[in-house]
């Protein structure tokens, strides 16, 4: 079970990082996220709201990671011809590509470095982090409901193909549910209650609180939210995706050929 | 008229690319719920920096924006024909290879121009912004403008992105994303250093934007005209440099024996 | 002991949006001896492909059962998916952003091979295959021929001691084709047991211990190449132009003799059906002078209708 997992890692990581065009391209786009909203926020001379721009683009890059290369993994072993192969070899498949979603994501991190960069660079701006101890863990749990996210999405992007034309439209609508700019406080009430079951507006809350002064409060219950959350997709994706092998067996359309 | 029958033929394949990705259904829930999210993202950190005056600034230029970044799938609708395996029968046909791209790739103007319509009017009336009808209406020929011209930059961008089709997509939203920084969408081009003034100065949208912006405002009709004058040249000058790159490359692959029989 | 015990495997594909039902395999039975090569041949959408998915563990049987070294394909999946390797042909099936040795890596992984008796597998596979000066280069850049011997190394990388290979040479220039056989042979010297599927009665021929036939789901005969060759010989056609009418009537009546028609040259065309047939029917022709005589054996298909069709023959 561990090599199979340290294997999966391994070979993903060797996939994505052949592949720049492809799966790093989100990691292409992110300085021009990082570029716009600092500029907004540096424009407009409320230089303390330039932690929310700096923020903003770690986790648009992480949720992307999740939907357009993580979430595409298990078509495009359909794609290749490799599915059944990976089916009928020892290794669970779902473990397999839980492993191979979480691996994708986590490029999604280096967003954070480059929104530093941009500001550091173009700006010549350093927003102080006042509570590392708090953004650290912060930015693994996101990664890693990212990844619980991803797992979900390439169980319903296999199981239904007609989900992909979707894939587009579940980008803003997000990141405004989230919060990961402005924080969900702005947002009407009625759709409030809505951004407390996406991970994204938790950790974009306890990011922002690792830059402002005074000691953040709960953080760990506000990281185990996202924890939750995160392993919320990830059982649903594991769920979908037994199942999907089980149909697969049973109705014979796993073939290819 | 054979260029023109090229055309047509070619609309209507563009048509069938794009009923390809979108039914009414998946283009009403899908597409226009995300393209109202993504100006009301925009608009809403202007209510963040608490100035009315920044949301109408930011709602104007991302509801154009957002129609010419629509129009710019233009780009990685050109390289289609190489993985349709037909551009070599373009190439070879008698006709120009140019009616047949342009009118394939027609449809994502459309698409951009009916984007950029629908976010303008629904995220001013989600933020209260109030318009003068008259000027919203003048509003739509700008937008059409804006449009056209960014068309005319998605020509080029996606005849150069036919060199190395497998980047289509990065070099396409690279470009997008570089309009979206500079082009007086977000912040005004004066905010940049002079250099990147100059980059914004010849692409799209600047002078589109900055048109629609001074008409909103009740500026005077001279003002608007002359933004709206040096979009449509920015917008010919692509046109030209995008005709004379296909030829080229056609040349260029005919010599160099790229242009494969998939 | 049988390596490969079926007894009565059915599947069938339930139709779509009021579309009939598909039996791709109806009743099959099948024992493959452990350390021999057994061939499985038939034409196109006879069932071969579906009776490797399911030994696989890939696909589920409607009914009946399978083993594979003594487990069970449906209850014991996981024991079997430790003792098997597949082998697909054609071009897919493969990493294409990965090297050679990556991908084998990867594969020996996800078979619970430690690191580094995986590095050392891949390392003796790959040299044992000829990949070894394009090891470390992507796969997306390997001929049809490289793509395949990869393949097969694939299919080694966990030391299966039970190989399925699904039309392996699909595609593959003969010389190439050749080539994969001989590798092929050599793992019978290792003792490993191998079911290979195929369309190609050469290759049947030239590999295989014995050949079973299957069309329509259903297997035909178990036999040795040998006598399926026979069998492929002895319906012989033999066309001839210019044969005079009585020498025709002579040539009805010689027992074995099962048809007299055209060719598409416009010569006779005497078709055979029994061993012995021909020589009797080449003398009368010689005898009547006819000197534009020439003898082709059918096509793998027209085996199969002799065997299975409305002319009522058996075997």
């Amino acid at each position: 079970m561990i090599r199979a997992l340290t294997g999966a890692v391994r070979a993903q990581f060797q996939m994505t990082t052949h592949d720049l065009g492809g799966d790093l391209f989100n990691l292409v786009v992110v300085p021009f996220f990082a570029l716009t909203f600092l500029a907004i926020v540096q424009q407009s001379g409320r230089r303390g709201l330039l932690g929310y721009a700096l923020m903003a683009p770690v986790l648009i890059t992480l949720w992307q990671m999740a939907l357009f290369t993580a979430g595409e993994l298990v078509n495009r072993d359909r794609f290749l011809g490799v599915l059944e192969a990976v089916v009928a070899a020892p290794a669970p498949f779902a473990l397999v590509m839980a492993a191979r979603t979480a691996t994708v994501t986590a490029f999604g991190l280096a967003g954070f470095a480059e929104s530093w960069l941009v500001a550091l660079v173009v700006f010549h701006v350093v927003v102080p982090v006042r509570h590392p101890e708090v953004l650290v863990p912060t930015l693994v749990a996101a990664a890693f409901a990212a990844s619980g996210t991803a797992l979900l999405f390439s169980a319903v992007f296999a199981l239904r193909q007609s989900a992909r034309v979707f894939q587009n439209s579940i980008t803003f609508p997000f990141y405004l549910l989230g919060g990961v700019l402005v924080p969900v406080a702005y947002l009407p009430g009625w759709l409030r209650p809505l951004s407390r079951v996406v991970f994204l507006s938790w950790s974009a809350d306890l990011l922002r609180d690792s830059i402002r002064p005074g000691t953040p409060a709960g953080v760990p219950f506000r990281l185990a939210v996202v924890v939750l959350l995160g392993a919320a997709g990830m059982a649903v994706g594991w769920l979908l995706l037994h199942r999907m092998v089980e149909h697969l067996r049973r109705e014979g359309t796993l073939a290819l050929a | 008229m054979t260029a023109l029958r090229v055309f047509r033929n070619a609309v209507h394949l563009g048509y069938v690319d794009f009923r390809y990705q979108w039914g009414p259904v998946s283009w009403l829930v899908g597409y226009c719920v995300r393209i109202v999210s993504e100006t009301t993202f925009y608009g809403l950190i202007g209510v963040l920096l608490g100035s009315a005056q920044r949301v109408e600034y930011l709602v104007v230029g991302n509801s154009v924006f957002i129609g010419c970044a629509t129009t710019m799938l233009a780009a990685q609708a050109i390289t289609w024909d190489r993985f349709d395996g037909t551009y070599p029968l373009l190439v070879v046909a008698p006709s120009s290879y140019v009616p047949a791209v342009v009118g394939r790739t027609a449809v994502w103007v459309l698409d951009g121009m009916a984007t950029a319509v629908l976010a303008l009017f629904v995220v001013s009336a989600i933020f209260g912004l109030r318009m003068d009808p008259l000027r919203g209406a003048v509003a739509l020929p700008l937008i059409v403008l804006t449009c056209l011209s960014t068309f005319c930059l998605a020509l080029f961008v996606g005849g150069m992105a036919s060199l190395r089709p497998g980047l289509r997509n990065m070099i396409s939203i690279l470009v997008r994303m570089t309009i979206l920084a500079i082009c007086g969408v977000n912040v005004p081009v004066a905010f940049w250093p002079v250099p990147v003034q100059v980059l914004a100065g010849v692409l799209p949208v600047t002078h589109g934007v900055a048109a629609i912006r001074l008409l909103l405002a009740g500026a005077p009709a001279g003002q608007v005209m002359a933004s709206a004058g040096l979009e449509a040249v920015v917008g010919a000058g692509w046109l030209a440099v995008a005709v004379l790159t296909f030829d080229r490359l056609t040349e260029r692959g005919r010599a160099s024996g790229s242009i494969e029989f998939v | 002991m049988a390596a490969v015990e079926i007894r009565r495997l059915t599947r069938v594909y339930r139709g779509r949006r009021g579309a009939a039902s598909v039996t791709a395999l109806d009743a099959v039975d099948l024992d493959v001896d452990a350390g021999s090569i057994q061939g499985l041949l038939g034409p196109n959408g006879a069932g071969k492909t579906t009776l490797v998915k399911v030994l696989s563990t890939v696909l589920l049987p409607t009914s009946g059962s399978a083993s594979v070294l003594g487990h069970d394909v449906v209850t014991e999946t996981d024991r079997v998916r430790r003792l098997i390797g597949i082998v697909f042909g054609g071009d897919r099936g493969l990493y294409l952003g990965l090297t050679a040795r990556q991908n084998l890596m990867y594969w020996a992984a996800l078979y619970g091979v430690a690191d580094r008796q995986a590095r050392a597998r891949s390392q003796a596979l790959i040299e044992r295959v000829g990949l070894a000066e394009r090891a470390d280069e992507r796969v997306e850049r390997y001929s049809r021929g490289m793509r395949q011997r990869l393949h097969l190394a694939r299919g080694l990388v966990a030391d299966a001691r039970v190989l399925f290979l699904d039309e392996p040479t699909t595609g593959m220039d003969p010389v190439a084709a050749r080539d994969f056989r001989a590798l092929v042979s050599d793992l019978r010297a290792e003792g490993r047991t191998i079911l290979l599927t195929t369309h190609d009665m050469a290759e049947a021929e030239a590999v295989c211990d014995r050949v079973a036939l299957i069309d329509h789901g259903r297997l035909l005969a178990v036999e040795s190449p040998r006598t399926l060759a026979s069998w492929v010989s002895r319906y012989e056609r033999i066309d001839a132009a210019g044969v005079p009418l009585h020498v025709l009537d002579a040539i009805r009546g010689v027992p074995g003799v099962t048809g007299l028609g055209s060719a598409p040259s416009g010569a006779t065309r005497i078709d055979i059906g029994a061993e012995g047939a021909a020589a009797r029917v080449l003398q009368l022709l010689v005898a009547a002078g006819v000197t534009s005589i020439s003898t082709s054996l059918p096509s793998l298909e027209e085996v199969y209708l002799q065997l299975i069709g409305d002319r009522g023959l058996r075997v």
